[in-house]
């Protein structure tokens, strides 16, 4: 997922911009607090938000399919459904890789 | 979180838009047989559209059916809701053209008695059926499926509907039913919190913390699962758990108490709410018949336009109404215990392509049927008669003109039952019964 591309940043301070064209019919009119707090995610969400399904490559989105963002702790996941070939599963950007820390 | 874009095709609701679509393929409950025994037309906001609902007489062609067509009148848009009952149709009280239960203008009483021009107007007309006491109403393409024979509004017992219209899409409502957590919160820490504030006790059941939840897909929408604070997969909780009935009821109940709790979309910021509970008690097999249902409007805000939150549906109102009344899903943060709102997401974006690819989406029955029956705790929280009636004083029940009949009901049945009852809850109760009866 755009590798090459850090986007605005996870909990960066950033000024607020418009969202990405063609990803929205309306005006960013947000939540509670969401214009200042809470614009680093959405932008982050349409920044990220996987366009092509990984299995048959063709548009997630646009042909009628679902990328729904959640959180596991600092890790943003997209559940993804594929219209297409019925692909369904999470993607995540990985920007560290950890691994477990067993006891020792 | 979403995108606008998925934000608004999840949330509209009119004709012509995906969603719409989808909704268009089921039944909604729209009146009650009591309404149209009262007054034979009633106007009916229904996915974003207007129509007039009418009885037919019973000696008409339908023979006391129902019929369902435009609000407005095709020939100069005045409203049928004050038109006239006959025994073939529905006749505009303006210029008294009349309507048939299919739509067809069978007659246009100021043109030449020759004129075949009544031939070539149609008004757009649905079906409608009672069942339960409720008059339901299909407004989609022929043909039409069946209607749905959910055990809620077939079985014997003492039926009982609150009901409000709420200011807020019916989307959001939907995704509570698919929020496990929200009961250990919203209905135990928060009512534990009122009450320590203004001096009553909540309900405990509520209060016990989730260990872990489940969603499984099923043929009628999602079975949501949950194993408690001090229970283990053998509860009925986890189990046999509850569904959301796809797309627009929730089926939740136990310890007697069987509830359909229903969210019909008027239109894209209004939600016509029913809770429809049927109580009927274990050991209670005979009941008095009616001619209606008891049905009555409860209130969510007091005079002040505050929320009312000490009972469980005015919490859950004021969670859903607060939200806006389209919630910004572009702005949500959902976590790990949002699990079952990202598979009721992805269940509408598939009924959509199911739609878009001319095939039923899921739960649209075309099986002629007696009885559907689905999952269901019986032994819910584990508790057994407290837990009824922490359902009826804590619930909107609390607002029923037969509130009393029905603790009766429940509390008799249970000290049948040799059942252990927790005696200051029922002196509390029967309290109540004196009060009344005296």
């Amino acid at each position: 997922m755009h590798e090459d591309d850090d986007g605005p940043g996870e909990h960066a301070t950033v000024t607020v911009r418009r969202m990405p064209g063609g990803l929205g019919s309306g005006p960013l009119s947000g939540g509670p607090g969401s214009h200042d707090v809470w614009e680093v995610d959405r932008l982050n969400h349409a920044h990220d938000m996987p366009r092509f399904c990984p299995e048959c490559g063709r548009g997630i989105v646009d042909n009628g399919g679902i990328a729904t963002e959640f959180w596991r702790a600092d890790d943003r996941i997209y559940h993804v459904w594929c219209r297409e070939c019925g692909w369904a599963g999470n993607i995540s950007r990985v920007r560290r890789m950890v691994g477990p820390d067993s006891p020792h | 979180m979403l995108s606008q874009e998925l934000n608004d095709q999840l949330t509209q609701v009119g004709p012509g838009t995906p969603m719409g679509d989808v909704l268009r393929r089921y039944w909604y409950p729209v009146a009650f047989v009591r309404e149209l025994d009262e007054w034979p037309i009633k106007k009916v906001r229904l996915l974003g559209e207007d129509f007039a609902l009418w009885k037919m007489p019973q000696d008409g062609p339908e023979g006391g059916g129902y019929g369902i067509m435009q609000e407005r009148c095709p020939h100069r848009h005045a409203s049928m809701v004050y038109g006239v009952v006959e025994t073939d149709g529905l006749r505009c009280g303006y210029h008294g053209w009349k309507f048939d239960g299919r739509g067809d203008c069978v007659d246009q009483p100021a043109e030449p008695a020759d004129s075949v021009f009544k031939h070539k107007i149609e008004a757009f007309a649905g079906q409608a059926r009672a069942l339960g006491g409720l008059v339901f109403a299909y407004i989609g393409p022929d043909p039409a499926p069946e209607l749905p024979r959910y055990e809620a509004f077939v079985m014997d017992g003492v039926r009982d509907v609150g009901h409000a219209l709420l200011p807020c899409s019916w989307l959001q409502i939907m995704e509570n039913s698919v929020d496990p957590h929200h009961v250990e919160w919203l209905h135990g820490r928060y009512f534990k919190f009122l009450g320590e504030q203004q001096g009553f006790i909540a309900p405990p059941q509520f209060q016990k913390s989730h260990v872990k939840t489940a969603f499984d897909a099923f043929d009628h929408g999602i079975v949501k699962r949950r194993v408690l604070a001090g229970q283990s997969e053998e509860s009925d909780d986890w189990k046999i758990g509850h569904p959301l009935v796809f797309p627009y009821q929730m089926w939740v109940g136990g310890n007697g108490i069987y509830q359909m709790q229903i969210r019909v979309p008027v239109d894209d910021t209004h939600t016509q709410t029913y809770f429809y509970t049927v109580n009927r008690p274990e050991g209670v097999d005979e009941f008095p018949e009616v001619d209606h249902v008891v049905d009555y409007e409860f209130p969510y805000v007091d005079d002040n336009g505050t929320h009312i939150v000490d009972y469980i549906e005015g919490q859950d109102i004021m969670a859903w109404i607060t939200q806006g009344p389209i919630t910004d899903r572009t702005a949500e943060h959902l976590g790990t215990s949002d699990t079952g709102i990202l598979m009721l997401r992805r269940m509408f974006r598939e009924a959509m392509a199911d739609v878009a690819d001319g095939k039923d989406p899921v739960a649209v029955v075309r099986t002629p049927h007696d009885v559907i029956e689905l999952p269901l705790e019986r032994d819910k929280f584990g508790a057994g008669y407290q837990f009824a009636s922490a359902w009826i004083n804590g619930g909107s029940m609390r607002y029923s003109p037969q509130k009393e009949d029905l603790l009766r009901l429940h509390l008799d049945a249970a000290r049948e039952r040799g059942e252990l009852v927790d005696d200051e809850q029922a002196s509390l109760d029967e309290g109540t019964l004196e009060q009344v009866e005296s």
